[in-house]
């Protein structure tokens, strides 16, 4: 290392000086003449028809136009909506005349000033004609529960005809490409386009994640959709796997899903009931698992949505010119965004220019943009001047994004050693109203790779609910799994008599760990390689683990109990094609490109560590912070 | 500037606590209206309500700058909107995450909270008043951002640059846990807070070393 000029060097990150200045131009930050100011009539119920009379507000003085969900293009059906959530005929549209969730915008005004376009959404006449809703899953699966939605209550794929010869194939390549350390954005590819190639293709034509985490996955019912989703789903540790889908993917469904009385009367008041579920993956035999161990645990465990709330809320400028969209926007990738953008706006991405330079957090709900940038976009059109849509952090409530809360029950069986031999996982997916999330499934495999059970069973129900729209939250799905295992694992250690440092090293993943679901040929997905029994080994000498149990007892001591605790977790990274494009021209010049979807930092570093030497000066163009 | 007089001073009559509590009250009378804001007149058309401006002068970062105001107009929204300094953010608009924090005669504010004609006759300092205008020489709390590279989306530094340079004017020397203390009416929502506090220690270093 002593010949680096640049690894272990301070250095000063090119965006740091204008932050600390307030130079730092975020969405907000930005002023156009003439300008105008746009606010959101937003719905008071949670699910309900609307109609509305705008024309005492459009005769106002300084109102200049006034965007419904007429206007908005319809959905673009089997796109992808980054993070491989797959756009159903009931996607998201920016504005609706049926609000799915309370807070869902039905209209935007723009006019001279935000108090004017205020005082016009007071003058507009608005009717509901409130519909069935529901906030909690599990009452929406009851015999007569309520849908969120007229279609149903759960998103599903359809049955897909009989499995193909290519089938096998493609999952086997989900498996090489992963094998080979591409990771998560390849494999996917691979699953979803019949081959790598031509899903990394498809993907980039469409500008969208070709690493998205794998939808709700296909009914258990065999054939070639369960098997290529599984391959999806597997191909990443974190589930971040698969654009979501099988072959030529169907887009999911909504379809009316209701567990019996039995189902409910079965499990109890303290436990979640396990009716019959849309999803279901396993490998090994669980119950041979479940007969050679020493300890059973079965627990339910529910992990709440909690929104993102980046300080930065999806605040959105627009103004139109020669034909084309100039957009500022907040955002964790631009190149995400410019596709996404033109979806929601019905343009070609030819048309559209996105400037966002610096973005104020994002954790997964900024991806590819805010489909509320359609509105300002459409406005400005309408309008004809530039529009200006601030979003208060109380909008920022209703049409941020939040991380799908996952209620799970989870049955463990544990040798005498600590060793775990069978997990069967039952998860239920609080998805909100809009497309469908794969985090139940991610959770799954998550600890199925965390944990390296020597035979695991999942099922899983994607239950749609009239809470404000999900989507992904830092680690999506991981984050859940983890935080519904790791308290279970604990339990049975203590139970067992075991170090909490010692069951999970015995059941850490090592080499080329498994994970996920059987795949057709019988084995499971991989990892390239697993260092964690070392890592354990490592904190457990640096922490002086051994002495710090004997201190931190855990029992209260005057007014404070102290205790010491360990996890492990792990998380797929990056997405093919967008984390970074890394190029030597044959002139010399070295470009680094980079767009990948972080949640606040700065992606300049990484060219700066990786080139070594005055010649090797990268022209980095970080896009995304 | 004399720090050891500013600080007698200012710990006298104002304490952090004392200061938010006042601040939430406040709040409550503003936030109704606070977020609405109007940028120009209706030329030609009757005003609205309580859209009646009028021009004031303000002292800010050091300069005199006269300006329309409306009654009910915040701070905030005249910095951003009316004065172009948009380097204080608006995180929350109510008084709870920070973002929005100036000086008013060395005093740390939340200017979301506080009506601007309030301010009048006193002195009020945003992040871009920080370097130096002639050199450009970064405070010191920003050099200790700088070489601790604290924070990641920085939407909220400049309003915990902003409270931190206001406390250590009352604390030239903090414990690191008098300085969070000191910046606790901050939300840092991509939970970068140890890194912020070695940025900050480092910037109060770097003020004792001047």
């Amino acid at each position: 290392m002593a010949d680096n000029k640049l690894v272990g060097q301070n250095y000063t990150t090119p965006d740091l000086v204008a932050k600390v200045t307030g130079k730092a131009k975020y969405a907000e930050d930005y002023r156009v003449e003439g300008m105008l100011f746009a606010k959101l009539l937003v719905s008071t119920h949670p699910h309900a028809k609307v109609t509305f009379d705008t024309s005492a507000a459009l005769a106002m003085p300084g109102v200049k136009a006034i965007l419904t969900a007429d206007d908005m293009p319809g959905a673009a059906v089997g796109a992808t909506l980054g993070e491989g959530v797959q756009a159903s005929a009931q996607a998201e549209r920016g504005l609706t005349n049926e609000p799915l969730y309370q807070g869902e915008p039905i209209l935007a005004v723009a006019a001279i000033d935000e108090k004017t376009a205020a005082e016009a959404i007071e003058a507009i006449v608005v009717h509901y004609s409130p519909l069935p809703f529901v906030v909690d899953p599990i009452e929406s699966l009851r015999p007569n529960g309520p849908n969120a939605r007229v279609q149903g209550n759960v998103w599903m794929r359809p049955a897909a005809p009989p499995a193909a010869p290519g089938a096998r194939g493609a999952a086997n390549d989900a498996r090489g490409a992963n094998a080979a350390g591409t990771g998560a954005g390849a494999a996917a590819g691979a699953a979803s386009g019949g081959g790598q190639a031509a899903g990394q293709r498809a993907a980039a034509a469409e500008g969208s994640s070709s690493s998205g985490r794998a939808a709700a996955a296909p009914p258990a019912a065999g054939g070639a959709a369960p098997a290529a989703g599984a391959a999806a789903g597997a191909a990443a540790p974190g589930g971040r796997g698969g654009r979501g889908a099988a072959g030529a993917p169907a887009p999911p469904q909504i379809a009316v899903w209701k567990w019996t009385d039995e189902d409910f009367a079965k499990a109890g008041p303290n436990q979640m009931p396990m009716g019959k579920a849309t999803d279901e993956w396993v490998f090994g035999n669980v119950e041979e698992g479940f007969k050679k161990a020493d300890l059973i645990i079965d627990e339910t465990f529910m992990t709440q949505s909690t929104g993102h709330q980046p300080l930065e809320t999806r605040t959105a400028m627009a103004y139109w010119q020669n034909g084309k969209l100039f957009l500022h926007g907040s955002t964790q990738s631009t190149v995400q965004t410019v596709a996404s953008v033109a979806r929601w706006t019905g343009l070609t991405a030819d048309k559209v220019v996105i400037i966002s330079e610096y973005t104020g957090g994002g954790f997964g709900s900024k991806i590819p943009g805010a489909i509320s940038m359609a509105i300002p976009a459409l406005l400005s059109k309408k309008a004809n001047a530039p529009v200006m849509m601030r979003i208060t952090r109380e909008d920022e409530h209703f049409i941020g994004r939040a991380r799908p809360g996952i209620l799970a029950r989870v049955k463990l069986g544990m040798r005498k050693d600590g060793r775990i031999t069978a997990i069967d996982m039952y998860a239920i997916c609080d998805n909100g109203p809009y497309d469908a999330q794969g985090d139940g499934r991610s959770a799954g495999t998550t600890i199925s790779l965390a944990y390296q059970p020597e035979t695991m069973r999942w099922r899983g129900l994607t239950v749609l609910t009239n809470t404000p729209p999900k989507t992904s939250q830092r680690a999506p799905g991981g984050a859940q799994g983890i935080g519904l295992f790791e308290p279970i694992l604990s339990k049975a250690a203590k139970k067992l008599g075991l170090d909490q440092v010692a069951v999970r090293r015995i059941n850490a993943p090592a080499g080329h760990a498994p994970f996920g679901p059987a795949l057709p040929n019988g084995k499971q997905a991989y990892v390239t390689s697993a260092f964690v029994k070392e890592a354990l080994d490592k904190g457990h000498e640096l922490f002086q683990w051994d002495a710090k149990k004997a201190s931190a007892s855990g029992k209260k001591q005057g007014r404070l109990a102290r205790g010491i605790g360990v996890a492990v977790s792990p998380y797929s990274g990056g997405s093919i094609g967008f984390d970074g494009l890394f190029i030597i021209k044959p002139d010399g010049r070295i470009t680094f490109q980079a767009s990948r979807g972080t949640c606040a930092t700065s992606t300049s570093a990484t060219p700066r560590r990786t080139c070594r030497g005055p010649a090797s000066r990268p022209a980095a163009r970080p896009r995304t912070r | 500037m004399d720090d050891t007089k500013m600080s007698e001073q200012t710990s006298e009559s104002v304490s952090r606590r004392g200061f938010i509590k006042g601040v939430i009250a406040a709040g409550a009378v503003a936030s109704s209206s606070a977020y609405l804001f109007r940028t120009t007149p209706l030329l030609g058309q009757p005003s609205a309500p309580g859209s009646v401006e009028r021009l004031i002068t303000l002292n800010v970062n050091g300069q005199d700058r006269r300006v329309d105001v409306m009654k009910q107009e915040t701070l905030a929204m005249t910095l951003r909107y009316k004065l172009g300094l948009t380097g204080t953010k608006l995180g929350c608009d109510r008084a709870e995450c920070g973002a929005c924090t100036v000086l008013i005669d060395d005093v740390p504010h939340y200017s979301c909270s506080v009506l601007t004609h309030t301010t009048r006759g006193k002195k009020v300092q945003t992040i871009e008043g920080l370097a130096d205008p002639a050199t450009g020489k970064l405070s010191a709390v920003q050099q200790g951002v700088i070489d601790e590279q604290g924070f990641q989306c920085a939407f909220c530094m400049p309003g915990f640059v902003m409270a931190a340079t206001g406390y250590l004017k009352t604390n030239p020397n903090p414990t690191r846990q008098e300085l969070a203390h000191g910046v606790s009416g901050n939300l840092c929502r991509c939970q970068d807070y140890d890194k912020i506090l070695t940025a900050l220690m480092k910037g109060a270093e770097h003020m004792r070393n001047a």
